[in-house]
């Protein structure tokens, strides 16, 4: 899968939640359902990287960590996205429609190209959450973890892409 | 010297990472791929068929002119031996007297081996970006400690194929065109890598990945000190070893006389160059004027052999021989 694709599948399930709130405020059957169907396709992508990909077909490598911050602030920053369903109207126009979907492209396309794919709600539904760390030999980034960690640990982790890794479950030491 | 370096065949649950280096113009940068566990089950494999094989071997204790047996022997490199050395200060003195050829130092490329060491933390390489990229080596990372793992490496570029431009095909039902970036790996490493030294089977390998002439130029001045402060040469001769040492093979000689620590603390003589050079049958009347050593260009590497102590006669025969390579009598 290409990066780009990768991404994609990021923002996807990134918004998932979103996709959620629409469809409880959308009253156009279309709209409504096509909104369901994002979500569960989010969510979806989301669990299928963190339960499938990250535990059962990737080979995972084993990293010690120096730094640990939590990237929950960054995280509820992305959340001021979240405002949108508050701002719709239950029947939308055709405009509004062309609106939102605008919206969504403009957030899709900052999402694919910027650093912004390590923040991920839909994460912390699933029970996992984002740190940014540090290794002694060097890599920065951000962990999906399954825990809270601190510096020295070291962790069994799969890659996402060149900045995000998935910590699986085997072979986890802590200090 | 009596070595030993443990490898072990790895274990199911030994987390592997795959590493790939690419030469730049200046420096080797290391990468990471992600792997299925399918992949990294083979690579285990391979390891631990790289590991049967060493293990029904005898050992070979390193030195940059050592001869040894690729079917029954390998190359031992003990950490100890072991040396990623800067460029020293100018005046410094880079040995110290050394009698005998177990004071060897083994000089490596520091960054081949700085690869190895961050392993899980190199830079990962996407498929797309693969495009154009030749590989000088690849290295299969085992162990769950991040601070102790073993590296078992091999000299072989797996993206040859690839990026050789060929037509790539699978063989199903029918040939079905191969449109992804392809990736061929050996069944066997080269060699393994731990905390206790090098076990090498291909000494070429060990030579072409850590000790690259081009990679450790900076030491080139650093040997050629040591040479030319040994002898009694005129500043034309010591200015034409310094000339000469911009080719490989030159540096090279210049290494191995420097790692054996044969001229470490030593300044020859005249008499001493006279009598020795006499007995190899070399032309010393033109070689040695006065009391100082007067070169040319192409008498830089004779002269270099014969301080690596390459040259001998037949003692029935009286023939003259130069060695190859040398592999140091045990008993």
């Amino acid at each position: 899968m290409t990066e780009i694709a990768q991404r994609a599948r990021l923002f996807v399930g990134s918004y998932a939640g979103l996709f959620g709130l629409l469809a409880i405020r959308f009253d156009t059957r279309w709209l409504r359902f096509t909104c369901i169907g994002l979500t569960v396709l989010g969510i979806g992508l989301m669990a299928h990287i963190v339960f499938w990909v990250a535990g059962r077909t990737t080979e995972a490598e084993p990293i010690q960590l120096t730094q640990v911050e939590d990237a929950g602030a960054d995280v509820s920053g992305y959340l001021a996205t979240y405002l949108l369903p508050f701002l719709t109207v239950a029947e939308p126009s055709v405009r509004d429609v062309a609106a939102y979907a605008l919206f969504l492209v403009i957030a899709g396309l900052i999402y694919v190209r910027s650093e912004m794919t390590q923040i991920n709600p839909t994460l912390y539904v699933l029970l996992r959450r984002v740190l940014k760390v540090s290794t002694n030999a060097g890599w920065s980034g951000y962990v999906v973890a399954r825990s809270s960690l601190k510096p020295d640990d070291v962790i069994d982790v799969v890659p996402l892409n060149e900045r995000v890794r998935v910590e699986v479950r085997k072979g986890v030491q802590k200090t | 010297m009596t070595t030993s370096i443990t490898v072990t065949v790895p274990a199911d649950n030994d987390r592997l990472t795959l590493v790939v280096a690419q030469p730049g113009s200046t420096r080797l940068r290391g990468f990471r791929l992600a792997l299925d566990k399918n992949v990294a089950a083979a690579l285990r494999e391979a390891c631990g068929t790289t590991v049967r094989e060493i293990s029904v071997r005898s050992e070979v204790t390193y030195a940059a002119d050592v001869s040894y047996d690729v079917a029954t022997q390998y190359l031992a490199v003990p950490a100890a031996l072991l040396a990623t050395p800067e460029p020293l200060p100018a005046g410094t003195d880079a040995r110290q007297p050394a009698g005998h050829r177990d004071a060897t130092t083994v000089e490596t490329d520091p960054e081949a081996r700085a690869i190895l060491n961050a392993g899980s933390s190199l830079e990962l390489l996407g498929a797309t970006e693969l495009r154009k990229r030749a590989f000088r080596f690849y290295a299969a990372i085992v162990g769950n400690d991040p601070n102790n793992r073993t590296s078992f490496v091999s000299r072989w570029n797996p993206y040859r194929a690839s990026f050789a431009g060929r037509i790539l095909t699978v063989y199903g039902e029918q040939l079905h065109r191969v449109t992804q970036p392809l990736l061929v790996f050996e069944p066997t490493f080269d060699m393994i890598v731990t905390s206790e030294g090098i076990a090498v089977l291909d000494k070429d390998a060990f030579e072409q990945i850590f000790r690259d002439i081009t990679t450790m130029r900076n030491r080139v001045p650093v040997w050629t000190k040591q040479v030319v402060e040994s002898l009694p040469l005129t500043e034309e001769s010591a200015e034409m070893i310094r000339q000469a040492s911009g080719k490989a093979r030159v540096a090279q000689r210049l290494r191995a006389l420097f790692e054996g620590g044969t001229l470490a603390g030593r300044k020859l003589s005249v008499s001493q160059l006279r009598d020795e050079m006499t007995n190899q049958g070399l032309a010393v009347e033109r070689m040695i004027q006065g009391q100082q050593l007067v070169l040319t260009e192409d008498d830089v590497p004779t002269i270099l052999k014969l301080l690596d102590e390459g040259y001998w006669k037949g003692w029935l025969t009286d023939v003259a021989w130069e060695a190859g390579s040398k592999s140091k009598r045990q008993s």
